[in-house]
């Protein structure tokens, strides 16, 4: 019923008074008895222990705007989550000039392979499992057309194909908030999971790992590919993949429970904060 | 009693040295110097242009002593005003500059550019005739009003073809930047393409710069000849210096068709070309008797309208039947063309006058030649008929001379100077020196980076529990939503007042509800502040607004700015008092700037806009300040009309004149650092206002205080805005003070947030740099060794068979860190994707910088 309430707020408030993430974050404060100011579209203050908190959308102070910043292109919080040790993907970033050199590079890695547009959201002019060099010609175009003129400097990147399942872990503080999973190609079909009896604890270790490497970073949505769940050995078989310091993006409106889930955990975090003195 | 002869008195000469005009396109190594003489004449004020083009290594401190001289001797000259003795007066003082302590007179001293002689002689040219209501090139004799035998020159060379509207065809079309006798041949039989068809124009002038041997030369005149008799090729073909000059006396197998018809003006054939300034007068006439058919003078070259003029009456009376080209003979902006049209039609014959590409657009530097259908007309308004948009062209000045001089005023406070650090900076755009400044401070304390863009690098240490970074000056400590709220002024100032902290009074309204801010403005009283609600740098902000009018203006400025405006219009009380940035870390105050808005001082003897050039060459030798020249736009005339005053106001020694509202130094505003005699209760405030937004870390926090050494009670103080991404280089190069080094600050802080709490920094850096991306056959590790070896720095640079660079780096921090930062640019064909940084220590390298495969 919760979640019904949440549509239909959403519904009354999206787009003219709110953006639908905010909007989620005022009904999560409102459930939690929190007053709220909100100044616009997108920043709302939350009180939480007498402290008026902004927000946003769903990000409040801890989320830096630098995270965001690095977090917007694919190929640096890559080089970053790899320089703490972790376990990314092999990929190479490219010009819209460069196919011949994507091709060449493809097949040193070894097809199948993955493309996207290096610097956009997750789903435009995304390609998953090319197997040769006319199927990545063909991907190729999409993702340059998928920039439009977004980003004149963009670039492709290519990585190799992992096929595995596929996790989306929502993590707030040190605590996994959610869990949802797909199988590979079939990002849109979502399934909730439960965070501590199907993940192996390797897994959700390596998605704590993973926030903190990305500086200034509170909470966010990191994306995993584990190869074989029953391995216990994480460290060759959990590979990185994304991650997302704009949650917003990441909360599949599919989903209510997964964003009240999220949005319940965030607020918890900042009044932990908020007892702590540290807000 | 005798009557006096009418004369002259120069009575103020200013030079000005600035990067080139805009039109000047693609010649980034030249540096324009602009010559301005101002002269009375029976009480009446009239001020001449001159222009010179100088190579950037004439722009040496010994040049400019030269120029100094020339300040110095013609000031207070009195030049007579009869044509005749006013030109032999101008040439007698020209000759006489020369560099101190050379003897020699500068036709013999080759340390003296001719360009800048000619820059000083058009100057006293435009002044004379002006004077004489006469335009130039009557004066010095011309009687042609209009003229037809023009040329435009191509560059057959360029790497960028030429637009076909860059090429007009004129009749003779003169080609340089050839490579070979058949390039050359190719360019007579047309380029094929279509758009520059050589038979479009009567004549082609091949200038060969001296390249061809003479067998090659030999090879290109036979070509072109069976090419006119088989009629393939119907032009008239010019040959400039085609062979060495050593090579010169084989001439006559040069000239197998020149058809010479001793005067006849109608020619055929084939016609060899030399440059008189090349040659001795007896060696030039030697070569005019051998057969050479035409003479290429070059304004420049030959030291100005003068020495060119005489050289062509005598060549006129020696040899009438010799074809006569001009140039400027050097890139120029319009005071040059005008010189050169002047000096054309007064010429005693001119078959090719070449007419510069940049003259033909519009320029901040005078106003184009009249050129229609072909045919250009002489200036017939007094003087040389154009001048300079001074004002705008002062954003562009590096050096300043002018006499009379400033008069030294005792114990005023100098500005700092960090010649190095500009050195070390000069290529970085603006906001680079912050993430420069940063990334030193972050390999100072041990610490290694990764850089990503000019903005943004994340720095790595194994005791960091999280990586820090900086993406501007925005670290992990500045959030989202602190950021947004630091962004909008109004929700900016609920945070402050609701922290109980003192702000402006005022309010905010939509774009279109100016009728409410006015009448917001009546209740509050004048004066008011207008400024755009999310604004920057001082962009749309409108200060000490008295009327009506005034305040609809500014909003209607404000809501119209390029930053911010149409999300709203703040309407605030105008507080009377300093303005100040005040930089607080991690709840403590690192710097505090006090920003005096633009203003100059007057010394009794200078102008306004020679008081800003003064100031814009001080800031020159500022890091910070370099590229944010004073200028003197239509704010600064306003803010001079208030006070009764023009740019070429000279006020009283001492007079204070305000040239911009706001101390932003983008506005051309000035910082003095006074962190140690700031009241301790301001630094306070400035620390509660920090702590007002949630989520931020650091922050630049902007107050208007009457006098900072006061306490707040004593006084009146309002914050006015809070910085989430504050700009620090002003804090590290103040104009004024002690240098305050944030960047360290910023780091060591992040650090400590991480867990890590750094030792002192170190001075010096060994470090392993790695380039990824299109690095390899583009030229980078040349371009990287010549940085790394202008900064004396030691290492070396190799390519990797993965596809990325190394280099090993050691020297001082700062040009290490100035390097390293510039790695991620790289040269023009490079694609740097990241840069690795980490430090090293093993032994092996040599003094030097060098390439290795």
């Amino acid at each position: 019923m919760i979640e019904n309430g949440l549509a239909e707020f959403i519904a009354e408030q999206a787009p003219l008074h709110a953006s639908a993430h905010s909007a989620i974050m005022e009904w999560a404060a409102r459930e939690s008895g929190l007053r709220i100011r909100r100044a616009d579209r997108r920043l709302i203050y939350i009180e939480i222990q007498g402290i008026s908190t902004p927000f946003v959308d769903m990000n409040g102070p801890n989320s830096s705007l630098l995270a965001r910043t690095l977090c917007g292109h694919i190929d640096r919080q890559r080089q970053i989550i790899r320089a703490c040790g972790l376990a990314v993907p092999r990929y190479s970033v490219f010009r819209s000039s460069a196919l011949h050199e994507a091709i060449s590079y493809a097949e040193d890695i070894g097809w199948p392979v993955t493309i996207m547009p290096a610097s956009l959201a997750r789903d435009p002019g995304a390609a998953t499992n090319l197997k040769d060099p006319a199927q990545l010609n063909a991907a190729w175009r999409a993702a340059w057309k998928a920039y439009a003129d977004r980003d004149p400097g963009g670039r492709v990147m290519v990585e190799e194909y992992l096929a595995g399942e596929e996790f989306r872990f929502f993590v707030v503080g040190r605590q996994v908030a959610a869990v949802t999973k797909w199988s590979a190609g079939r990002e849109q079909e979502h399934e909730v999971i439960e965070p501590t009896r199907e993940i192996q604890k390797h897994v959700a270790e390596f998605a704590l790992a993973a926030i903190g490497a990305m500086p200034g970073m509170a909470y966010g949505a990191i994306d995993l590919v584990v190869r074989d769940l029953s391995e216990t050995n994480a460290s060759r078989e959990v590979w990185f993949k994304r991650i997302e310091v704009n949650v917003t993006r990441s909360v599949p409106l599919l989903l209510p429970s997964v964003q009240l889930s999220f949005a319940g955990a965030i607020l918890r975090y900042y009044r932990h904060l908020a007892d702590a003195n540290r807000l | 009693m005798i009557p006096q002869r009418p004369s002259l008195d120069v009575c103020r000469v200013s030079a000005y040295e600035s990067r080139p005009d805009a039109s000047v396109r693609g010649r980034r190594n030249l540096r324009t110097l602009i010559v301005r003489a101002e002269g009375v004449v029976s009480d009446r004020r009239v001020a001449g242009w001159g222009e010179a083009v100088l190579r950037e290594e004439d722009s040496t401190r010994q040049r400019w002593d030269s120029i100094e001289v020339a300040l110095e001797l013609l000031q207070g000259a009195r030049i007579p005003l009869t044509p005749r003795r006013a030109l032999g007066r101008i040439s007698a003082l020209l000759q006489s500059i020369v560099i101190p302590g050379q003897r020699e007179s500068r036709g013999n001293d080759p340390r003296v550019p001719k360009e800048i002689l000619v820059a000083f002689e058009v100057a006293l040219l435009d002044l004379v005739a002006q004077a004489s209501n006469s335009p130039v090139s009557a004066y010095i004799g011309g009687n042609r009003r209009t003229i037809t035998a023009l040329a435009y020159t191509v560059d057959a060379g360029a790497r960028h073809r030429h637009r076909p509207a860059d090429d007009p065809t004129y009749p003779t079309r003169r080609v340089v930047g050839l490579r070979s006798w058949d390039d050359a041949y190719a360019q007579v039989l047309g380029d094929g393409t279509g758009e520059h068809r050589s038979n479009q124009h009567s004549a082609i002038w091949l200038d060969l710069h001296g390249k061809l041997s003479v067998e090659d030369a030999s090879r290109l005149v036979r070509a072109l000849n069976e090419g006119r008799t088989s009629g393939e090729i119907a032009q008239r073909i010019i040959l400039e210096r085609p062979v060495a000059k050593r090579d010169l006396h084989h001439i006559a197998q040069l000239r197998p068709s020149d058809t010479r018809q001793a005067g006849s003006a109608e020619r055929q054939g084939i016609t060899i070309m030399i440059r008189p300034d090349r040659y001795p007068r007896r060696e030039l006439d030697q070569l005019l008797d051998a057969g050479i058919g035409a003479l290429h003078l070059s304004l420049h070259h030959l030291g100005g309208i003068l020495p060119t003029l005489n050289l062509a009456r005598y060549l006129g009376r020696k040899y009438p039947a010799v074809e006569v080209a001009l140039s400027t003979g050097a890139t120029g902006s319009a005071i040059t063309a005008q010189a050169l049209a002047a000096l054309a039609a007064a010429l005693p014959r001119i078959d090719h006058l070449v007419i510069p590409p940049a003259i033909l657009h519009e320029s901040t530097v005078g106003s184009p030649l009249k050129i229609a259908d072909y045919q250009l007309t002489i200036n017939d308004s007094p003087g040389l008929g154009t001048s300079v948009d001074l004002p705008t062209h002062l954003q562009q000045v590096r050096r300043h001379g002018r006499r009379p001089s400033a008069p030294q005023s005792k114990g005023s406070l100098q500005p700092n100077v960090f010649d190095h650090d500009v050195n070390l900076t000069k290529s970085f755009a603006k906001g680079d020196v912050d993430s420069y400044l940063l990334e030193q401070a972050a390999l100072a304390y041990g610490l290694s980076s990764t850089r990503f863009t000019r903005h943004t690098f994340v720095s790595h240490h194994p005791k960091l529990t999280t990586p820090i970074g900086f993406f501007l000056t925005m670290s992990a400590g500045t959030g989202i939503s602190s950021h947004a709220i630091a962004g909008d002024k109004e929700e900016t100032r609920r945070c402050l007042r609701d922290a109980g902290l003192p702000v402006a009074e005022g309010d905010s309204f939509t774009p279109n509800e100016m009728d409410h801010a006015v009448r917001f403005a009546q209740r509050l009283g004048y004066p008011v502040v207008v400024k755009p609600q999310r604004g920057r740098q001082g962009i749309g902000v409108s200060t000490d607004l008295r009327t009506e009018d005034d305040v609809r203006q500014a909003f209607i400025r404000a809501a119209t700015s390029a930053v911010g405006g149409s999300r709203g219009v703040i309407v605030e009380r105008h507080i009377l008092g300093a303005d100040y940035r005040i930089m607080v870390v991690g709840g403590k105050v690192i710097s505090a700037i006090l920003r005096q808005p633009s203003h100059v001082v007057g010394d009794g003897a200078s102008n306004i806009i020679d008081l800003v050039a003064d100031k814009n060459v001080r800031r020159n030798r500022n890091p910070h300040l370099v590229k944010r020249p004073m200028k003197i736009g239509p704010e600064a005339i306003s803010m001079l009309a208030r006070q009764g005053l023009t740019e070429y106001s000279v006020p009283d020694p001492g007079q204070h004149i305000r040239l911009s509202g706001a101390g932003n130094m983008s506005r051309g505003g000035e910082s003095v650092e006074v962190i140690q005699e700031t009241h301790e209760g301001i630094l306070e405030l400035a620390v509660d206002a920090l702590k007002s937004i949630r989520g931020l870390d650091h922050a630049g926090i902007d107050l208007f205080i009457t006098d900072h050494r006061l306490p707040v009670d004593q006084q009146s103080v309002v914050i006015c805005e809070i910085n989430a991404s504050p700009q620090i280089t002003s804090h590290h190069f103040p104009h004024y003070g002690s240098s305050r080094q944030v960047s360290y600050e910023l780091v060591r802080r992040s650090c400590s947030r991480s867990g890590f709490h750094v030792d002192s920094p170190a001075f010096n850096l060994d470090v392993e740099v790695e380039i990824f991306g299109k690095v390899q056959a583009v030229g980078y590790r040349d371009w990287f060794a010549r940085i790394a070896n202008e900064f004396s720095l030691s290492g070396y640079i190799r390519n990797l068979s993965s596809g990325s660079v190394k280099a090993r780096v050691a020297g001082p921090a700062a040009p290490v860190a100035a390097l390293v930062a510039r790695a991620i640019s790289g040269p023009r064909n490079a694609f740097p994707e990241y840069v690795n940084t980490k430090h090293i220590s093993e032994p092996g390298l040599t003094e030097n910088f060098e390439v290795r495969p």
